[in-house]
Order: C-alpha cells, then sequence, then structure tokens
C-alpha cells in the first residue's frame, strides 16, 4: 500500500483516504436513494397506444412483455387532479367506462398548469398494469422539439 | 285502480331497489411502514381501485403490487422480486362487508369491515376498524391495521431478516365518487 502511495507521490495519510472513502460512500447512498421507479425520459423509443387500444379488453398485458416498460398513450384529459399529494392525468378514449390513470413525475406540475379538460395530449409513463383502468407511473409530457 | 297504482308503484320501487347505487375510488391511497432498528421501510400506493355497493354495505379492494413507490430502488426490487413475486402474484384483493354501515348517516362513523385479503396467493380473513366519512354522498374510507409478514408466506432471507419487522402497519385512505357502469 505504501509502495503505492510512494510510487504517485502521495503522501499517506489516513485521514485523507478515509475521508475520501467516505465522500465515495455517500456518493453511492445518494444515487440509490433517488427514485425506487426508472426515470421517463422524453429520448427513450417506446410503444405507442391510443386510448382505446390500450383498454382494449382483449389486450392481453401478462403476454404483452409492456409491464414496467415505458409506453406513450394518445388520448384526450377527462380529469387532472392532485389527490394524495400526486399530479394525475386522466385519459379517455371513447367510452368512459375504462380509463388511463397517469400518476406525473414531479418536475411536470409548470406543463400540467398549461392543460385542460378535453385537451388531446400524449403521455409517457411506465406501464404497472391493468385494475378497472390502466396504471401509468412516473409519467411525463413529451414537449415538442423546437424545429417541429 | 288504486291497487293498480300501487302495483305499478311496489313494482317501480323493486326496479330503484335492484339497482344497487354504488361509489368508486380510482385512485385509494394505501402506505405500508416496516420499523425495525436496522431500517425503516415506507412504501405508497396511489392508484388503488375500490368499489362499495352502498345498499348493500359491501366493499372489493384491488391492488397492482408493483405499483408501490419506495424511498430506494433497492428496497422495490426485493419487494417485487423476492417478497411479492410480483411477476406470478401482481395483485392483492381484499372483499368485505362493513358490519351495521348506514350509507345515508352524514357525518363521520367508525364500523369494522370483515372480509377476505388475498395476497401471494394466500387469503386471510380480517377485520379492520374504518373511519367512514359521508359529506352529502361523498365518502371516504380511512384507517390502520397490522398485518404479519409469515401470514402470507413471504420468506425473508436470514441476512436480511433484521432489517424487515416481522409486523407491517397499514394504512389506506380513498376517496369515492357515484359510480356509473
Amino acid at each position: 500500500m505504501q509502495l503505492i502511495f510512494k510510487k504517485f507521490k502521495i503522501r499517506y495519510k489516513p485521514a485523507k483516504i478515509l475521508a475520501i472513502l467516505f465522500l465515495f460512500l455517500l456518493i453511492g447512498i445518494t444515487s440509490c436513494t433517488e427514485n425506487s421507479d426508472k426515470i421517463v425520459s422524453e429520448s427513450s423509443d417506446v410503444k405507442q397506444f391510443a386510448v382505446d387500444q390500450i383498454n382494449d379488453e382483449s389486450f392481453n398485458f401478462e403476454n404483452s412483455n409492456l409491464i414496467e416498460s415505458v409506453v406513450l398513450v394518445k388520448g384526450e384529459i377527462k380529469d387532472i387532479n392532485y389527490l394524495n399529494e400526486r399530479s394525475t392525468i386522466i385519459l379517455k378514449g371513447r367510452s368512459n367506462d375504462r380509463l388511463v390513470i397517469c400518476d406525473m413525475q414531479d418536475n411536470q406540475k409548470q406543463i400540467l398548469q398549461k392543460l385542460s379538460i378535453g385537451d388531446a395530449i400524449d403521455v409517457k409513463g411506465i406501464l404497472k398494469g391493468s385494475l378497472n383502468d390502466i396504471i401509468l407511473l412516473n409519467c411525463i409530457i413529451p414537449q415538442p422539439k423546437n424545429n417541429e | 285502480m288504486n291497487k293498480l297504482t300501487l302495483i305499478v308503484l311496489l313494482l317501480f320501487g323493486l326496479g330503484i331497489t335492484s339497482n344497487s347505487k354504488k361509489v368508486i375510488a380510482r385512485q385509494g391511497q394505501v402506505s405500508f411502514f416496516s420499523y425495525t432498528s436496522v431500517e425503516n421501510i415506507k412504501a405508497e400506493n396511489n392508484q388503488v381501485l375500490s368499489i362499495i355497493d352502498l345498499e348493500e354495505g359491501t366493499i372489493a379492494v384491488d391492488m397492482l403490487m408493483n405499483a408501490f413507490v419506495f424511498e430506494k430502488a433497492l428496497m422495490r426490487e426485493h419487494f417485487n422480486e423476492s417478497y411479492i413475486e410480483t411477476d406470478i402474484y401482481p395483485k392483492a384483493t381484499f372483499n368485505g362487508r362493513i358490519e351495521g354501515f348506514d350509507a345515508q348517516q352524514q357525518g363521520t362513523q367508525v364500523k369494522i369491515i370483515k372480509g377476505a385479503f388475498t395476497m401471494r396467493g394466500v387469503t386471510k380473513d380480517i377485520e379492520i376498524k374504518t373511519k367512514i366519512e359521508n359529506n352529502n354522498g361523498g365518502y371516504m374510507l380511512s384507517g390502520t391495521f397490522e398485518t404479519f409478514v409469515k401470514d402470507y408466506n413471504i420468506n425473508i432471507p436470514p441476512l436480511l431478516a433484521g432489517n424487515i419487522a416481522k409486523s407491517i402497519e397499514v394504512n389506506f385512505k380513498f376517496e369515492y365518487q357515484p359510480y356509473e357502469n
């Protein structure tokens, strides 16, 4: 160990080494605690669905390999709410029976304020599965690129 | 004529009562806590489905186990892949009855809900003390109960046994809207 320090002309100071190790440990811990689910980004390539397509009862979630993957859903806003201190957009298709519930990422709050019920939008999020409705988490609203 | 009117009214009345009035919560909240001296684990699911039949006094709850959000990615991974095995058992369900429920009573009432909770393919009868608030037909249910890891055959490796409590505290809150189906 001392040889290595001699080779790189570093003075052997245990306190300094301990401090560096602690720093690495801290970086490791904070990187683990940022989020429990993967972050959805604008750039990721995803499969696209209309609300009616993904809500079709013949759509087999278990066999689709789409659970836990990022999907983009196109639909009309039925509701925007802030229940349980979460921002949620609910999308509808042709029918009101089965909806798509999109739990939004915290950084989408400003975008949500510009939206209204009845707007046609795209939402990208992690597909968790289906109860009465389809559930997407960590959702974002992809923004049009400047050159489009 | 009076008899005919009475019969029509009676049939109409029966027709109304057979159409049970239901309310739905699409974004119910269920959270759980595990407290140990080693580490505290908290997770929250904000997309829990629940339907109450107000006339029958029955309640159904359905939740996706992979929709729980944790503070740390590693906790979520262990929960989904090792403990609950969400790919095999994606949902947990509860079907029960609210004992002595009066749907017309305004304000707050505290009732016992008796029913069967199914998780990881294991069904247990449970009783939950629940606060029910009725504000002009807007119902809200909330409460807390404890459940035991061993009851649902959840295998925790000996190395991690100290990190997970034997008894898990579960909190729930559902806000209902009229259900038109």
